[in-house]
């Protein structure tokens, strides 16, 4: 069993299933972001795990011990919420010392350990300010430290950085992992920012309305998602439909009459129709030769769109469009460009549900 | 010139009806009346050293005024804290109807609804049948005509006052505060004391001002309710101005009952200041 253990979990207000039958194992010192749309249950999933929201049916466990009946304030846990929810009248040193207070800690220990989780988070310097008189990123520091200043089971953080404009939020996701890591907490992150997930977390949860669609690590996640969902959530994707058919020791995705894309993925599935998608950064561009590579697909370069450190093709496929990640070495297109993909789509596991 | 001149009409009117006449009331206290009850139309001090030098006015009239309006306004604010606090507390479709209820009264002709305390606390109305019936008394409590009677109508009064001003400030108050107190190891009552209170006390301070400046000033209540047994500032103001005949001296008990609320509206704004900084900063977060 891991540190948090979460049994057959379900959340329903009304006819309205929040949470369906959820079943998740998060080990000991473990990083793990539950990511999912707004709505899809997550933020429910981890209120139900701190104990601020009541399951309808299963059973949570922290540390070994069953607290599906302890109320939030019996459970060892830190939690972050997304607005920081920092006491308004109280300086940032109480802010943080209010919980060891409640444990009647003598006034020794009590300083020296909020002092130490100030430090911990660089606000040693702020600490008589009151919430108001701080950055957004200190106010969020701030709600960190007084997370960890119990020393808790588990640290729970509900979209903790999406209050945070852009450079602050980087900043601070890594911080907060090296905070994690230093400390070696169990930590649970909710958040519908799947870079923010992928680059943080020892695993991901990909939830989708109160199911859990894939647990895995963010490579495999990105890499190898199991379903359409999935592989539409966590980055760009771009789908092939067709039938499956073996071509020498590779498979192939037979798209139209003419048109056949390389396929890789598990199972042997030749005959039958599935679904196989490609990431923009996965296809190269080619200029169409007069004869070889016949069958490959083709598009039409719509524009070239500059980021600065990267560039994308938006590329026209029949009637869809597609982006490329421009590669540095590739020869550059122009619009209007007829250009064939180079590139290796991996097919979906789950082909069956596909429509 | 534009902004002048539209507030000009407020001006006149509040000037007219306000201003103009509570300027007569200070200088009718100043002047002195002759045995038949004309006003003399010269500058004295005689009234306020008659009030303040008489036991009587000073003890029994001005002490038990605020006296009896400070315990009204203490049972006001808990009991209208309570009520705010249930409503802020309830569904969104509930609060609406409770909302509504507390302001009920409000629209009530304040002699109807004293009137119909009277009923209630009598000799043998619902409270002393109740009190008697389950042997909490052996006979029924002297509920009408005393101080006890005042305090409990003048509270009746003021409760609806301290509801609507702390249920306000409540509603501001992000529940996830008291949640946060909760996952560091605070147990409801300890986040309510801890978060939720704290952060409450400009709906007090305003509630309990609101409260206190009703009571001091109450009429109805003390002349119903205390039955001409217990003096109060506004009555003993308005029958030394109809049967004394007394206009200079009414006018006088009716400037030192001003001078207390000012003197309490004053220590109102030293206290907000003081606990002003929380209240800004819920503003800000």
């Amino acid at each position: 069993m891991g540190q948090i253990s979460v049994n057959r979990v379900s959340k329903s207000w009304g006819s309205f299933v929040a949470l369906d039958s959820i079943d998740l194992d998060v080990r000991e010192g473990e990083f793990l972001s539950v990511l999912g749309p707004s709505g899809c249950g997550k933020s429910t999933l981890l209120r139900i795990i701190a104990g601020l929201e009541a399951p309808s049916g299963g059973e949570i466990h922290l540390a070994g011990r069953n607290v599906t009946r302890d109320p939030v304030w019996k459970r060892r846990i830190g939690f972050v919420f997304q607005n920081f929810a920092l006491w308004p009248h109280l300086s940032v040193f109480r802010n943080v010392s209010m919980g060891l207070e409640l444990r009647r800690t003598p006034a020794a220990e009590l300083r020296k350990r909020v002092n130490d989780a100030l430090a911990m988070v660089q606000l040693e310097a702020l600490a008589d300010r009151l919430p108001s008189q701080l950055s957004g990123g200190q106010q969020q520091r701030v709600a960190l430290a007084r997370a960890i200043v119990l020393k808790p089971e588990v640290l729970l953080l509900d979209e903790p950085l999406s209050a945070l404009d852009k450079n602050l939020r980087q900043d601070m996701q890594v911080e907060l992992k090296t905070l994690q890591q230093t400390l070696g907490l169990t930590t649970v992150f909710v958040t519908h920012d799947q870079e923010e997930a992928l680059s943080l977390s020892d695993r991901v949860v990909v939830m989708n309305k109160g199911v859990i669609e894939q647990l895995d690590t963010p490579d495999a996640i990105y890499n190898r998602p199991v379903s359409e969902y999935v592989a539409r959530f966590v980055g760009e994707a771009f789908f092939f439909r067709g039938r499956v058919e073996e071509r020498g020791a590779t498979q192939g995705m037979r798209l139209a009459e003419d048109m056949v894309i390389p396929v890789e993925g598990a199972g042997q599935r030749a005959g039958r129709d599935g679904v196989a998608f490609v990431r923009p950064e996965w296809v190269t561009l080619d200029t169409p030769q007069p004869h070889g590579d016949v069958e490959l697909p083709r598009g039409v370069v719509d524009r070239l769109m500059f980021f600065g450190q990267s560039s994308d093709y938006l590329v026209t496929l029949g009637n869809r469009q597609m982006r490329v990640k421009r590669r540095p070495d590739a020869p550059k297109f122009r619009a209007g460009d007829t250009v064939i993909l180079r590139c290796q789509a991996r097919l979906l596991p789950n082909a069956a549900s596909a429509p | 010139m534009k902004t002048s001149a539209l507030v000009l009409p407020a001006v006149v009117i509040l000037g007219a009806f306000f201003v103009v006449p509570l300027i007569w009331v200070v200088i009718l206290s100043f002047l002195g009346a002759g045995p038949t009850g004309e006003v003399q139309h010269a500058f004295t001090l005689g009234n306020y050293v008659r009030f303040l030098t008489d036991s009587y006015y000073v003890n029994d009239l001005l002490l038990r005024t605020i006296r009896l309006a400070a315990i009204a306004t203490v049972f006001s604010v808990v009991i209208g804290y309570l009520g705010a606090f249930v409503i802020a507390r309830a569904a969104p479709t509930t609060q609406t109807w409770m909302i509504l209820l507390v302001m009920l009264p409000l629209w009530v002709n304040l002699v109807v609804r004293t009137l119909s305390l009277m009923v209630v606390l009598g000799r043998n109305g619902p409270v002393n049948q109740i009190l008697v019936g389950l042997g909490i008394t052996a006979r029924p409590l002297p509920l009408l005509y005393n101080e006890t009677a005042v305090v409990i109508g003048m509270v009746q009064v003021a409760v609806p006052f301290v509801v609507l001003s702390v249920f306000g400030v409540l509603q501001a108050i992000p529940r996830q505060l008291e949640q946060a107190a909760m996952t560091v190891g605070a147990t409801p009552l300890a986040a309510f004391r801890r978060v939720t209170l704290p952060l409450s006390v400009p709906g007090i301070l305003a509630g309990s001002v609101l409260a206190f400046g009703i009571n001091v000033e109450s009429f109805v209540v003390p002349i119903l309710l205390g039955g001409g047994r217990v003096r109060f500032m506004s009555v003993a103001a308005y029958e030394t101005a109809t049967v004394s005949n007394n206009l200079p001296f009414a006018a006088t008990i009716g400037v030192i009952l001003l001078i207390v609320t000012m003197v309490m509206l004053g220590v109102y704004q030293w206290a907000v200041r003081s606990a002003g900084r929380p209240a800004t900063a819920i503003q800000a977060a």
